[in-house]
C-alpha cells in the first residue's frame, strides 16, 4: 500500500484542526484577525518543517502560544512609543472587538484576564476538545498533573466571574 | 483513600484511564464525601464551559492549499535573500581588497569625522573598536543606531542636519561597531553623552537604548519622547525606557 504524501498528511491535518486552532485562539486573544493571522502562520511553519511532530496538535498550539506572545509584544512595543498608552495597561480586547461582542463575551474576556494565562490556557484548551495528553505537551506540564491545574482553573475562573457579575449587577 | 480534585476532574473530562475510572467509580459507590465533591466539580464545570461557549464565533474559510502556496512563496523568497545575500558578499570582499573601494571609503569618513578629539582612526570592519571619538557613515536609505545599556548619567542629543552623513560622537571612548547601515556602541559602564547626527533627508532612522525603541524617524514623521527644541531632540539616558 502507497503511503500518504507529507502534502496529503498536511491538509487532512489542516481540515481536521484549523478550525479548532483558530476557535481557541479567539477565544484566548478575542481577536478574530489575530486568530485568523496565527492559526495560518502556525500552519505555514508546520508544512515549513517538512515532517510531522510526534503530537501535531499540541506542537500546533506550543508555536501558536509564540507568535501570539510575540505579537503582543510588538504592538506592546508600539504603543509605548507612540504613547497611547497612557492608562495602566488593559488587557481587554480593543474596543472595536467588544463592540462586534456580546455583553456575556465581554465578561467572560473580562474574566479570563483576572486568571493567569495558563489558567486560561487550561481552561481554553479543554473546552477546545484538547485531551490531558495534548496539553500537557503545549504548556510543558506534568500529564499527571493536568486535572489538579484544571480545577484550580476552574475554581479561579468562576470565583473571578462571581466577582465580575456581583459587579456588573 | 481518596481520590484527588484532580483525578474526579479527569473522569468527568473523560481523560482518566480506564484502570482508574473503574477503580474512582467503585470507590464513589461507598463515598458520600466524594459524591459530593464531584457534583460540585460537575458544577462548576458546566459553569465554565457554558460561558466560554459565549465566545464561539464563526470560523473564516480557509484552505489548505493557499496555506500551502503561501509556505512555498516564503521558501522561494528566502532562497532569493541568500543569493542575493551571497553575492552582497562577494561584492563588499572584492571592494575591501581594492585601494578607494567603499570600505576604505568609509574609513576616510570615519577619520574625517572624527575631530575634534585626535585618535588613530577606527577600523570598521572590526568589532567592538574602542574609539575616543565617533564614527561616520552615509546610508542611502535607513540607518540604526543601538546603544547596548541605559546609563547612570549622560544623554543624547539628536541633531537634524542637511547633507548626507550620519555621525555618531562620544564625549569619552566607547566601543562600537559599524556596518554599513548600523551602528552599535557597547556602552556597559559608560557616563559618555553622545551627539548623533543625521540627515534631513534620510528616510529611516531607529534609535534604540537597550533595546527600547527612543526615536524613530520615518520620511517626515518623527517618533519620541526625546525633549524637542527645533531640529534637536534630547534623550536622557538614565531612563530611556519611560520616555513619553
Amino acid at each position: 500500500m502507497e503511503s500518504a504524501s507529507f502534502d496529503d498528511v498536511f491538509r487532512s491535518l489542516f481540515n481536521e484542526r484549523f478550525g479548532i486552532l483558530y476557535d481557541y485562539l479567539h477565544r484566548l486573544t478575542g481577536d478574530a484577525e489575530l486568530a485568523d493571522d496565527v492559526a495560518q502562520e502556525t500552519f505555514v511553519r508546520l508544512y515549513d518543517r517538512g515532517a510531522m511532530p510526534d503530537a501535531p496538535s499540541a506542537w500546533m498550539v506550543s508555536v501558536a502560544h509564540n507568535l501570539v506572545r510575540d505579537e503582543h509584544r510588538r504592538v506592546e512595543r508600539r504603543r509605548r512609543l507612540l504613547a497611547i498608552w497612557q492608562s495602566p495597561r488593559s488587557a481587554e480586547p480593543e474596543a472595536e472587538g467588544r463592540l462586534l461582542m456580546g455583553e456575556r463575551a465581554v465578561e467572560v474576556h473580562r474574566v479570563l484576564r483576572m486568571i493567569t494565562r495558563r489558567q486560561s490556557q487550561l481552561l481554553l484548551l479543554r473546552h477546545a476538545g484538547y485531551s490531558y495528553g495534548e496539553i500537557a505537551r503545549a504548556l510543558r506540564v506534568a500529564p499527571g498533573s493536568v486535572g489538579t491545574l484544571l480545577v484550580r482553573a476552574t475554581k479561579a475562573f468562576v470565583t473571578a466571574y462571581g466577582k465580575v457579575s456581583h459587579a456588573s449587577d | 483513600m481518596h481520590p484527588t480534585d484532580g483525578e474526579l476532574l479527569a473522569v468527568l473530562d473523560e481523560w482518566a484511564d480506564l484502570d482508574g475510572q473503574h477503580q474512582l467509580e467503585r470507590h464513589m459507590m461507598s463515598c458520600d464525601l466524594c459524591r459530593e465533591r464531584q457534583a460540585e466539580l460537575q458544577r462548576d464545570r458546566e459553569t465554565v464551559s457554558v460561558l466560554l461557549g459565549a465566545l464561539d464565533s464563526p470560523v473564516p474559510v480557509r484552505t489548505a492549499d493557499a496555506v500551502i502556496g503561501r509556505a512555498r512563496w516564503r521558501r522561494n523568497r528566502r532562497k532569493q535573500l541568500v543569493a542575493a545575500a551571497a553575492a552582497l558578499f562577494v561584492a563588499t570582499a572584492a571592494a575591501a581588497t581594492m585601494s578607494g573601494g567603499g570600505v576604505h571609503q568609509v574609513l576616510a569618513r570615519l577619520t574625517a569625522s572624527r575631530a575634534p578629539i585626535a585618535a588613530p582612526a577606527p577600523a570598521a570592519a572590526e568589532p567592538a573598536d574602542e574609539s575616543p571619538t565617533g564614527v561616520a557613515l552615509e546610508p542611502t536609505d535607513e540607518v540604526m543606531i543601538e546603544l547596548a545599556a541605559a546609563q547612570s548619567e549622560g544623554e543624547i542629543r539628536i541633531v537634524q542636519a542637511e547633507g548626507p552623513r550620519v555621525t555618531v560622537t562620544a564625549s569619552e571612548p566607547v566601543p562600537y561597531t559599524v556596518q554599513s547601515k548600523k551602528v552599535r556602541l557597547e556602552n556597559e559602564g559608560s557616563r559618555a553623552s553622545y551627539r548623533i547626527v543625521i540627515p534631513r533627508d534620510l528616510p529611516r532612522v531607529t534609535l534604540l537604548v537597550a533595546g527600547e525603541l527612543v526615536f524613530s524617524k520615518r520620511a517626515s514623521a518623527i517618533v519620541t519622547a526625546a525633549h524637542r527644541d527645533g531640529d534637536t531632540f534630547l534623550v536622557p539616558l538614565t531612563r530611556p525606557g519611560r520616555t513619553r
